[in-house]
């Protein structure tokens, strides 16, 4: 057989100029509507409107460089670090929009949590790694409120039966997934409405990924969760909505189930089918 | 078959195979399929034996497509149009060996009708059905190789061409038995057979569904036209 | 297959070629290493050399001649006042005790005889029997022996730098004292000790009894001034340039000066000091205070330099954890940051310091290298530092200079290697890895 690659750029003529499936839901917790991504003259993000229900977990998938973890880090305004980096459109939490000028990041970034890559806690004890977030939000009045914010943060994360008798150890001392799940129970520690969650597994073997996405699982009961991946498999097990963007652009959402077995857009049925990217 | 080939060639390679191989199934049916009705409309022994011996080769092309299927699965973790794809063949398969099965019971029957005296049993429609359904089979093959949901509709509708010869026959033997109690056991093995063809049309449209389903994603949602009304008959 | 493509080279021609290539692969390899081997060596040798001349010379700078007298400490001479105040101690007349217990052993008589044995023993001798006598005042009325510092000529002549053989006019000890030396060596009185004085001694044009303590809390002082100043700064210019300035072109040429500064010659910043501190604003010369400011312009750029690697070697996820759970960004830098990369800025600002404090020439300008014999007791009292105190010795001509010049850069380079272990240790210990 032959085999004929089409390169991606080819594809950019197959871009949708509408989102195929439903980018709105009837209970948002953040809505984004033709949000505009741009990186110096470079257009990251373009036009992307889609809605985050409340606690469901939505996968961003899509080939490298398409603007996903962009798109997730407009969510909490973790864009604001890169100095190049511009936002148009608009992004509400609830009813705010979290890029007026008068909106403390502060604030906001306790509301959507993040949870990284790598898995990064500070080279500090686990108690304080936990107990960062809450300490600077002012969220535990006392020493035995904040023990137990710490110890139900980490129920919450499934690692309290593993470091319970070593919380005064460094927490990168601990495995690689220990140390996402204790990055998890930080992000969740300060109570947070959203948490995002930036291809969490991808550094992690396949056994620390499985507790991770039992994990995800478990909390979109109390949690609303935006996750990227890489992990086509992931996306599938943990989400209820998933989101493919190609080239700057929401291509397709919908129903986890229904983009993986019968996607609707032609590039979609290509990225999931493995046939490019 | 594909708009564009996949990044792992050896995917496209297995997915290639799978659906030679269940054409080639559908091949060897088809032929099991002519072989019999040729022994039935000439009412002449015509390599009964060799194809019952050839419905083994059936069986086992069967059993290949589904290990193969689940090889894929395993390995590739097929998704959307690729999971389908091998669901369908798998199912296709499964379909076939059914209607190869039949085959070779239809062969069966004969050679007892042969021996009991074949002279009172009423073949003329039994002929049309069969030919009928034999059509069916390669035109749902054909729908299968354009992955073509239209052409798959337009063999499911056929059935009902099949199921109205099925009526009539049934009637035809039931008074042809009535007519020459003698040869009772001929024309019941013939009501039997007459049955199985019904069967094989019923199959047919069986695959003609998963054509579709292989097509859209989704399932064909109205209701088949049915006009088999032996069951009602006297 | 058998045409074979272009560009394909089969293993076997490939392997052949290979070989082909390794023999001078190889001798260029080996040529290199001789090189590196060359100039390590080169290095090596010039280290040694100096080592050792620093060495050879400065261990006997360690030592000295001193000579151990029954001294008659007898009220009424020493103390005439009888109240044991400084000023009685000064009035009495403690060079006469001692003078009088040498020409006991020495048996020097008349005029002449009893001034070549005076000359024998150090200026600094009648000072140390003072300072026995307020130390323990019981001694007054006893007869003690004591030990005092021979002068330099006899220690020279002791030492055997000036010979007997050489005529008497040419040579800065006389006869007779030859002879009283050599009647002090058969009474088993001279002795070859430590000597106190270098290490205790402040500055003195008498080379027996000149130390480097004045100078060593000279240096200590400015580097005290030097390192309040410049760490702080150095740090915060380090955080706000790294983390909080704007990247444009106020900054970028902020950074290249900054850069630049550090490739300043040392004296220029001496210059500067004169000409802002006790020029325009009239501050006195030769203290620590100004020297302290000067040496800490100078080290600034170093210090600002390892501080901002050491931020940037902060690895960014650090800073996105942070902000991740919503930490402000002087939080960020305060919590986590700093931190992180306190080690990397405490190893530079050490070797900052080390730098500092062997520097001389910025010091000479505003005037460090006066003659002070008081110790200074705080940054604005005049005084000097080491390097410029070894400066000065290497200038003066007595012979005894040249073993203290080398006692001194001895003690100065034990100093600054202790300075670069502390760095070492400073960066293994509390470097985390992560």
């Amino acid at each position: 057989m032959d085999i004929v690659r089409a390169p991606i750029e080819m594809e950019a003529s197959k871009l949708p100029s509408l989102t195929v499936g439903e980018v709105y839901v009837d209970t948002p917790r953040m809505t984004t509507r033709n949000v505009n991504v741009f990186y110096g003259d470079k257009m990251a993000i373009d036009n992307v409107t889609l809605d985050i229900a409340e606690k469901q977990v939505i996968s961003l998938i899509g080939p490298s460089g398409c603007g996903k973890s962009t798109f997730l880090r407009c969510l909490n305004r973790m864009n604001d670090t890169i100095e190049s980096c511009r936002v148009e459109g608009q992004i509400k939490l609830d009813d705010q929009n979290i890029y007026d000028p008068h909106i403390d990041v502060v604030p906001l970034r306790a509301r959507v949590g993040m949870v990284f890559q790598k898995p990064n806690p500070f080279p500090k004890s686990i108690y304080d790694n936990v107990a960062y977030g809450p300490r600077i939000h002012g969220l535990a009045g006392h020493k035995d409120e904040l023990d137990s914010i710490v110890e139900a943060s980490l129920r919450r994360a499934g690692l309290w039966g593993e470091v319970a008798n070593r919380l005064d150890q460094s927490g990168t001392s601990l495995s690689g997934g220990q140390q996402q799940r204790l990055c998890i129970a930080r992000a969740i520690a300060v109570s947070p409405e959203v948490i995002l969650m930036d291809e969490p597994c991808s550094a992690l073997d396949p056994i620390a990924t499985a507790r991770i996405e039992e994990l995800i699982f478990e909390l979109r009961e109390e949690f609303t969760i935006v996750i990227v991946t890489h992990s086509m498999q992931q996306a599938a097990r943990v989400s209820n909505r998933t989101a493919y963007f190609h080239l700057g652009r929401l291509v397709e959402v919908g129903g986890t189930s229904e983009i993986f077995t019968n996607p609707h857009h032609e590039l979609t049925n290509s990225y999931i089918t493995g046939r490019f990217g | 078959m594909e708009s564009s080939p996949h990044t792992s060639s050896a995917f496209d390679q297995d997915l290639y195979e799978m659906s030679e191989k269940v054409r080639s199934l559908a091949n060897l049916v088809e032929r099991q399929l002519k072989a019999v009705t040729q022994s039935l409309s000439t009412l002449e022994d015509k390599g009964l034996d060799k194809l019952i011996r050839r419905d083994k080769k059936v069986d086992k092309l069967e059993s290949e497509i589904i290990e193969q299927g689940v090889q894929v699965i395993a390995l590739r973790a097929p998704l959307a149009e690729d999971l389908r794809r091998v669901l369908v063949i798998q199912k296709i398969a499964t379909i076939l060996e059914r209607m190869g099965d039949y085959a070779r019971n239809t062969a069966n029957r004969t050679k007892v009708i042969l021996a009991e005296g074949p002279e009172a049993v009423p073949v003329t429609n039994l002929q049309q059905m069969a030919e009928l359904t034999c059509e069916m089979l390669v035109d749902v093959m054909a729908a299968f190789d354009n992955v073509d949901a239209e052409m798959a509709i337009k063999v499911r509708n056929g059935d009902v061409k099949v199921d109205k010869l099925h009526t009539k026959l049934h009637r035809d033997v039931v008074k042809s038995a009535q007519n020459n109690p003698d040869q009772i056991v001929a024309n019941v093995h013939l009501l039997f057979i007459a049955k199985n063809f019904e069967r094989i049309g019923d199959y047919a449209t069986g695959i003609a569904e998963q054509v579709y389903f292989l097509a859209n994603g989704t399932f064909v949602d109205e209701f088949r036209p049915k006009a088999d009304k032996t069951s009602w008959n006297a | 297959m058998s045409e074979p493509q272009k560009g394909i080279i089969t293993p076997h021609v490939a392997i052949s070629r290979v070989n082909a290539s390794l023999a001078a692969r190889r001798a260029r390899e080996r040529r290199f290493r001789i090189y590196g081997r060359i100039a390590i060596g080169l290095a090596l040798a010039f280290l040694v050399t100096l080592f050792v001349s620093i060495f050879t010379k400065g261990i006997p700078g360690f030592f000295q001649y001193y000579v151990t007298l029954e001294v008659v400490i007898d009220q009424e001479k020493i103390d005439p006042d009888g109240d044991l105040s400084v000023q009685s101690l000064y009035d009495g007349d403690a060079r006469g005790i001692i003078r009088s217990a040498l020409y006991k052993v020495t048996g020097a008589e008349g005029r002449s005889g009893r001034k070549a044995a005076g000359k024998l023993i150090s200026k600094g001798a009648e000072q140390r029997l003072r300072k026995a006598i307020i130390k323990n005042p019981a001694l007054v009325g006893q007869t003690v022996a004591m030990k005092f510092a021979l002068d330099d000529d006899a220690d020279s002549f002791l030492r055997g730098y000036i010979s007997s053989a050489v005529p008497e006019k040419d040579r800065r000890i006389s006869d007779k004292q030859i002879e009283f030396i050599n009647k002090l060596q058969k009474l088993n009185l001279i002795s070859y000790d430590f000597s106190d004085y270098l290490i205790f001694g402040s500055a003195s044009r008498d080379p027996e009894i000149a130390g480097i303590k004045g100078a060593f809390i000279g240096s200590m002082l400015t580097l005290a001034v030097c390192l309040v100043l410049a760490f702080p700064m150095g740090v915060a210019t380090a955080i706000y340039l790294e983390e909080f300035a704007p990247k444009n072109r106020i900054t970028e040429l902020i950074e290249v000066n900054i850069n630049n500064l550090a490739a300043v010659p040392s004296v220029v910043f001496g210059i500067l000091g004169l000409a802002v501190f006790i020029s325009i604003f009239g501050m006195p010369r030769s203290i620590p205070l100004i020297g302290g400011v000067v040496l800490a312009l100078m080290t600034l750029p170093t210090i600002i330099i390892s501080s901002r690697a050491a931020i940037r070697a902060v690895p960014p996820s650090i800073r996105d954890a942070a902000f991740g759970v919503g930490a402000s960004k002087l939080q960020t830098v305060m919590h986590h940051v700093l931190p992180l990369a306190m080690p990397g800025m405490l190893t530079g600002t050490i070797i900052g310091m080390a730098q500092a404090l062997g520097e001389t020439a910025p010091l000479l300008m505003i005037g460090m290298v006066a003659f002070i014999v008081d110790i200074p007791g705080s940054v604005t009292d005049p005084g000097t530092v080491l390097p410029v105190q070894i400066f000065m010795w290497a200038d003066f001509a007595e012979r005894m200079f040249i073993h203290k010049t080398s006692a001194a850069i001895i003690v100065l380079l034990v100093f600054l290697i202790s300075m670069n272990a502390i760095a070492i240790f400073i960066r293994s210990r509390l470097e985390r890895r992560w």
